[in-house]
């Protein structure tokens, strides 16, 4: 065996890619070879050093990210950036979609009976259904013509599933909508979640600030149910404000008495 | 069968069908090899951090591409095709004289001392190699991964990935004749 392939098997010996044979004559060549067996051990020294190379434990935030990750519900971004041609076009596909849907759960149903899968696909159906029902309500919500953005409070009405999204455009609708009576159906469809403490406070915020007296009078009517201080303070600060209506200074005394 | 006994990649089969223990499962398997990988490449902690936590990110979202084939090279094709974007971001064509923040000096076991100036300068060399040779023989010599291994996370063959090796483990004993 001559140097040239001493080194070679040299290096394949580390990889596990020799015979006995051929580990066997390594050996005899590294014995009488001074230079090879140089070779020898600095090739173990420096594969012994990269092979130890420190470990660090790594922090603590990359688990807790991902499982936040791995946990997130899915969401369909559907914010349109032209919202009034776009919204009718998702509208239309959403709606296609819907019945397209209705129409499989039936069919599957009626071949699948006996499978035991059919409950999860059924589910997984009615959960994308539930998010294309969703969707549709928010694109609707931005449509131009009131009444449309009234129906799609109406259709999120019927459903008492809390959704974080919908329910923000909806603060926002209630807050800024350039129609009252959206404002008004808007109102009347949160108050359900009166209890949340976030709204709670948007329906407060808005209070101070109203300057509509049906719409104070229905803020009002949906904090009533509330026995806590703030709703208490916020009674008192309309009562004593020279710009409200009398007959709203009295729904807001009536609220007053029964919290108190 | 319970997950603790199924392979990564029946575990990823079943991650890419939606079951997210097992995709937990697998997190747990590969998150500190990955991360010190990355803090080997980069020399950065922050860093390896975002770019580790980016690397599961990508499996969860991109979980139903999993079409078999083993799993540590498919986990770490994306580990890498990341690691190439954050280097193309800090427009670095080579990492160097990020020694003190990885710090090996810290690290080092005391009782092993003789060996420590040694260490120290692969270490040193290791840190002087290009992107590319650095990776490589961090997979090879460090992680342990076989030459087929390497090939596919790279899209290579086997035995162009062994001279490559061979090629980087001379530069490294010549450079350490230099040193000393």
């Amino acid at each position: 065996m001559n140097c040239k392939q001493s080194e070679k098997w040299i290096s394949e010996f580390y990889e596990s890619q020799l015979s006995n044979q051929q580990a066997e004559q390594l050996k005899k060549h590294l014995n009488g070879c001074k230079d090879c067996s140089g070779l020898f051990d600095d090739y173990d020294m420096i594969i012994n050093s990269l092979s130890s190379l420190p470990n660090v434990e790594s922090p603590k935030e990359i688990k807790s990210s991902f499982l936040h990750e791995l946990n997130r519900p899915k969401v369909i971004d559907l914010k349109p950036t032209e919202p009034k041609r776009r919204s009718s076009k998702i509208q239309a596909l959403q709606i296609a979609a819907s019945f397209v849907l209705f129409f499989m759960i039936g069919f599957f149903a009626k071949d699948l009976m006996n499978d035991n899968r059919i409950e999860n696909y059924i589910s997984e159906l009615k959960t994308e259904n539930e998010t294309l029902k969703n969707n549709m309500v928010l694109a609707l919500l931005e449509n131009q013509s009131p009444s449309m953005r009234i129906k799609a409070i109406d259709i999120y009405e019927k459903n008492d599933v809390r959704n974080d999204e919908i329910i923000k455009v909806l603060l926002d609708k209630m807050n800024n909508d350039s129609n009252d009576n959206v404002r008004m159906a808007a109102i009347k469809s949160i108050s359900k979640f009166i209890s949340f403490s976030e709204i709670k406070k948007e329906f407060i915020q808005q209070l101070k600030k109203e300057k509509n007296p049906n719409i104070q009078i229905l803020i009002i009517e949906a904090l009533s149910n509330i026995k806590e201080i703030e709703i208490i303070n916020a009674m008192k600060y309309l009562k004593n404000r020279q710009d409200v209506e009398e007959y709203v200074k009295v729904e807001a005394n009536r609220t007053l008495k029964s919290i108190i | 069968m319970k997950l603790t006994e199924l392979s990564d990649e029946e575990l990823m089969a079943l991650a890419s069908n939606g079951n997210l223990e097992a995709m937990e499962y697998l997190f747990d398997r590969y998150q500190k090899r990955i991360f010190n990988f990355l803090y080997q490449m980069s020399g950065d902690y922050t860093d390896s951090q975002d770019l580790t936590q980016n690397v599961f990110y990508k499996l969860i979202r991109n979980k139903k591409s999993y079409k078999g084939g083993q799993f540590s090279s498919w986990i770490f094709r994306i580990t890498r095709n990341l690691f190439y974007d954050y280097i193309a971001d800090k427009r670095k064509s080579k990492i160097s004289n990020n020694i003190e923040n990885y710090d090996y000096y810290e690290m080092i076991d005391e009782s092993e001392a003789d060996n420590r100036r040694q260490q120290l300068n692969i270490y040193k060399i290791l840190n002087e190699l290009k992107v590319e040779e650095k990776e490589l023989i961090l997979m090879c010599k460090s992680n342990g991964m076989r030459y087929q291994e390497i090939a596919v996370i790279m899209n290579s063959n086997p035995s162009a990935i062994k001279m490559k090796v061979y090629r980087i483990m001379k530069k490294i004993r010549k450079n350490l004749k230099g040193t000393s």
